[in-house]
C-alpha cells in the first residue's frame, strides 16, 4: 500500500472511530450482535484485491450466507452514517485442536532453549485464586536503564494475573528437552505489571519480571542479523498494515504472519473477567504447506514477541556450528520487534504495540528498558 | 521467637498481591443453594456449616464453574474449614431474617467429633452488607407436620429459606479468595466480575452449593432437613413431609439473573440440553427459553428452578 494510501487513512482516522464507536454500540452486547467480535481500520477488499478505500473492518465469528437470511435491520452497512465504508471479515474457525497439526514451524528451526526468549515460562501458584497450570512464552529479556538488571517480558495474565499473584514470584522456566519437573531451574524476582481496567480501554497486556536469581539468555535463538548472531534491536519500533512478521512462542514454535490492521478493538476473555482493547493489532498467519490455514499462535504462546521481517525473506532455515554444534536458524536482515501476542480472534491471533507496552511500563517503573543484547 | 515473627510478618506483607483495583467499590454476591446451617458467632462472624447429606454434591465458583469444595473426609483431620477474604465487613446487618428462616436461639451445637463426622466443611465469613433470603419452601396447608415442635426455641412456620444470598462490597476483585484455616491450599475460585454492554462493572457472584446433581425424590428434602437438626444437641424439633412447593419471592437482586438461582439437578439438565442444541446447531440464545416437557425437573432442596 502507498504512502498517499496510508496518509489518506490516517486523515479518516476520526471519522472511522466515531463510525467503529457508534457501530460496536449499536451492536456489542445486543441480541442480534453476537456474531460480531471486534473492529478495525484498514482498506477494502473487493473481490479478494485491496483496494486503496479506507475502511472500517468490521471482524465477524461467520459470515451469513446469503446475507438476506439476516433481517435488514441487524446487517452491518455497507456505508455508515457517516459515510464510512466497511468491509466485513469472518475471522472465525472450528473449536478443533486437530489443526494444530498443520502449525507451520519453520522446519529445522530449534525451539528456544530453557531462559529464552520464545521458552515456555510457568509462575510457580501458591494463592488459591489463580489456575494452577498458567504457562506462557518469555518474550524477551530486557535490560534496565537504572537497575543494571534484566527483566523478563511477558504478559500480565501470564506472570500477574492482574495482582492476584504476589509481587515475589517464581517461575519455572523449560527448555523443550527439560522434564517437567523443572522446579530446580526456578528463576525467582519482582513483578511489574501493567493492571487491566474495568469498563475502560486498555492497550497492553504486559507484566515484567526483575530477575533476582535464575538464568537467562537475551537472544532470540532462531533470529541472527547479519549472520554474527548478534541482536541488534533495542527499541520496538511501530506496527504497521501489511508488515510480514515472524514470532517464536513456546507452543507453535517459529511461525510467520502478516499485520492486517493496528487498529483493532474488541474484548478479551480471562478467566478472571472481560476486558475492552483499542489500537490493537491484528495478525493472520501465512497458510500452511499443506494449503489450509495456518496457525500463528496457540495456548502457551501469550508473551511471544512479534518480530518484522523483510517481505521477502528466506523463510527456509540455514545451518551454522556453534559451540553446541550446527544449529539451524533463520537469517533475518534488520529485524525490528513490533508487538507482543496474547490473544487469539477466532483464527487470528491480537497482539499489543509494544511501542505501548515500553511506554506504559516506563510510566510504571520510572525506568528505561531497552532489549537487552548478549551477556 | 518474637523477631522471627516480626520478619515474617515484614516478608509477608511485601509478597502480598499488590492492590490493582481502581478504589470503586463493588458488589459480591455469595449465594448458597442447598443445605446449610449459618451461625452467629459472638464475634458477629457466621460460620456456615455444611452437613454430610447423602446424595449431595458439594461446590464452590463462578457460575456454571463450580467445582468441589473438598471436604473434610471422615472428620479425623478435622474439619475442612474455608475463609472468605477481600470482602468488606458488613455494618449493623441483620441476621438472616425470623420471617423467612428457623432461627435456633437456645439449641447448641453438638462438641468434637460428634460435630466433625457430620459434617463436610465450615465457610467462616464476615458480617455481609446485607442478607437476603430469595427461596423458601412452603409446608402445604392442611397438611400434617410442623417445622417447631419445641416452641419456646423458635417460632412455629409455615416456610423455611432454602437459599441465602450474602452481599458484600469489595474493592479489589484480586484480593478475593477463599482461603483455607489454619493452613491449606484453599478452594480454586477466580472471581471474574461481570461487565456491562456498557463497560460498568457489576458484580463478582460466588455460588456455594450443597445440593444433588439429579433428581431425587421429595422424601430427600426431609432428609436433609433432618441431616440439619442432628448437628444439635437435644434438640426436640421434628421437621413435616416437606412435599410443599418451593417458593421464589421474585426478589431482584443486583448483579443475579433469574437463572443464577436455578437447582444444580435442573441445570445438570440443561447442560445437557446445551451438549444437544450445539450438536443440532440450534440456537444457543434459546438455552434458557423453556422448551423441555413439563413435569420431569422436581427442585428438592431450593432454587427457583420450575417456579
Amino acid at each position: 500500500m502507498d504512502k498517499a494510501a496510508e496518509r489518506n487513512l490516517l486523515d479518516r482516522l476520526p471519522g472511522l472511530a466515531h463510525a467503529r464507536d457508534e457501530l460496536l454500540g449499536r451492536f456489542l452486547g445486543k441480541p442480534d450482535g453476537g456474531n460480531i467480535v471486534g473492529a478495525g481500520f484498514g482498506f477494502k477488499v473487493l473481490d479478494g484485491i485491496q483496494t486503496e478505500v479506507p475502511c472500517l473492518r468490521v471482524y465477524v465469528n461467520r459470515k451469513v450466507k446469503p446475507p438476506e437470511k439476516v433481517a435488514r435491520e441487524s446487517r452491518i452497512p455497507e456505508t455508515t452514517a457517516n459515510g464510512e465504508r466497511t468491509d466485513v471479515i469472518a475471522v472465525g474457525r472450528e473449536f478443533s485442536s486437530k489443526d494444530l497439526g498443520i502449525v507451520e514451524v519453520a522446519p529445522g528451526s530449534e525451539r528456544a532453549e530453557r531462559g529464552q526468549p520464545g521458552s515456555s515460562i510457568e509462575p510457580i501458584v501458591s494463592v488459591p485464586n489463580v489456575s494452577k497450570s498458567v504457562v506462557g512464552t518469555l518474550g524477551a529479556i530486557l535490560w534496565g536503564a537504572k537497575t543494571k538488571e534484566p527483566y523478563i517480558l511477558t504478559c500480565n495474565h501470564v506472570l500477574s494475573l492482574n495482582g492476584r499473584l504476589p509481587l515475589e514470584v517464581e517461575i519455572v522456566p523449560r527448555g523443550p528437552t527439560d522434564p517437567l519437573d523443572g522446579t530446580k531451574n526456578k528463576i525467582t524476582g519482582v513483578t511489574t505489571s501493567v493492571a487491566f481496567k474495568h469498563g475502560d480501554d486498555n492497550r497492553v497486556d504486559c507484566a515484567v519480571l526483575k530477575v533476582e536469581t535464575g538464568d537467562v539468555k537475551p537472544d532470540f535463538p532462531p533470529l541472527i542479523e547479519g549472520g554474527d548472531r548478534t541482536q541488534v534491536f533495542e527499541q520496538p519500533v511501530h506496527a504497521s498494515r501489511g508488515m510480514r512478521v515472524v514470532k517464536f512462542g513456546k507452543t507453535t514454535g517459529t511461525t510467520f504472519g502478516t499485520i492486517v490492521d493496528v487498529n483493532l478493538s474488541i474484548q478479551v476473555d480471562y478467566s478472571f473477567g472481560t476486558f475492552q482493547f483499542v489500537e490493537q493489532v491484528l495478525i493472520e498467519a501465512d497458510p500452511a504447506k499443506d494449503g489450509k490455514k495456518g496457525w500463528f499462535a496457540a495456548d502457551g504462546d501469550s508473551g511471544a514477541v512479534v518480530i518484522a521481517i523483510p517481505e521477502n525473506m528466506d523463510r527456509n532455515p540455514r545451518r551454522d556450528q556453534s559451540s553446541s554444534g550446527y544449529q539451524n536458524y533463520i537469517y533475518v536482515e534488520n529485524p525490528t520487534p513490533v508487538a507482543m501476542v496474547f490473544a487469539p480472534l477466532g483464527g487470528f491471533t491480537v497482539a499489543c504495540k509494544l511501542i505501548s507496552v515500553f511506554k506504559e511500563l516506563r510510566n510504571k517503573m520510572h525506568e528505561e528498558l531497552t532489549f537487552a543484547g548478549p551477556y | 521467637m518474637p523477631t522471627n515473627k516480626k520478619t515474617r510478618n515484614a516478608k509477608s506483607r511485601n509478597t502480598t498481591a499488590k492492590p490493582t483495583g481502581d478504589g470503586i467499590v463493588r458488589t459480591l454476591n455469595v449465594i448458597f443453594h442447598g443445605t446449610f446451617v449459618f451461625i452467629l458467632t459472638k464475634e458477629n462472624k457466621i460460620e456456615v456449616l455444611i452437613p454430610k447429606v447423602p446424595g449431595h454434591v458439594y461446590r464452590a465458583g463462578n457460575w456454571l464453574a463450580e467445582i468441589e469444595l473438598i471436604g473434610s473426609g471422615n472428620g479425623k483431620r478435622g474439619i475442612a474449614v474455608y475463609k472468605l477474604e477481600g470482602a468488606t465487613k458488613g455494618q449493623k446487618t441483620k441476621f438472616l431474617s425470623e420471617d423467612d428462616n428457623l432461627i435456633l436461639k437456645a439449641t447448641k451445637l453438638k462438641q468434637g467429633n460428634n460435630l466433625k463426622r457430620l459434617l463436610h466443611a465450615k465457610l467462616i465469613m464476615d458480617m455481609p452488607r446485607e442478607i437476603t433470603t430469595p427461596c423458601r419452601v412452603i409446608r402445604e396447608p392442611g397438611k400434617p407436620g410442623e417445622f417447631i415442635v419445641n416452641r419456646n426455641d423458635a417460632k412455629y412456620k409455615d416456610s423455611v429459606g432454602t437459599m441465602q444470598v450474602f452481599t458484600y462490597d469489595f474493592v479489589n476483585e484480586a484480593n478475593l479468595y477463599l482461603k483455607s484455616v489454619p493452613s491449606g491450599p484453599g478452594h480454586y475460585w477466580e472471581a471474574a466480575p461481570i461487565v456491562s454492554a456498557n463497560g460498568k462493572v457489576l458484580t463478582v457472584n460466588l455460588h456455594v452449593q450443597a445440593e444433588h446433581d439429579r433428581s431425587l425424590d421429595l422424601s430427600h428434602r426431609t432428609i436433609a432437613f433432618q441431616k440439619c437438626l442432628n448437628l444439635f444437641q437435644n434438640h426436640n424439633i421434628a421437621a413435616p413431609p416437606l412435599g410443599g412447593q418451593i417458593k421464589f419471592n421474585g426478589q431482584k437482586l443486583e448483579g443475579i439473573l433469574d437463572e443464577e438461582f436455578e437447582d444444580l439437578a435442573p441445570r445438570m439438565q440443561r447442560i445437557s440440553q446445551l451438549g444437544r442444541m450445539q450438536k443440532e446447531k440450534r440456537d444457543l440464545n434459546l438455552l434458557w427459553f423453556d422448551s423441555e416437557a413439563l413435569g420431569t425437573q422436581l427442585p428438592a432442596c431450593e432454587g427457583p428452578g420450575g417456579c
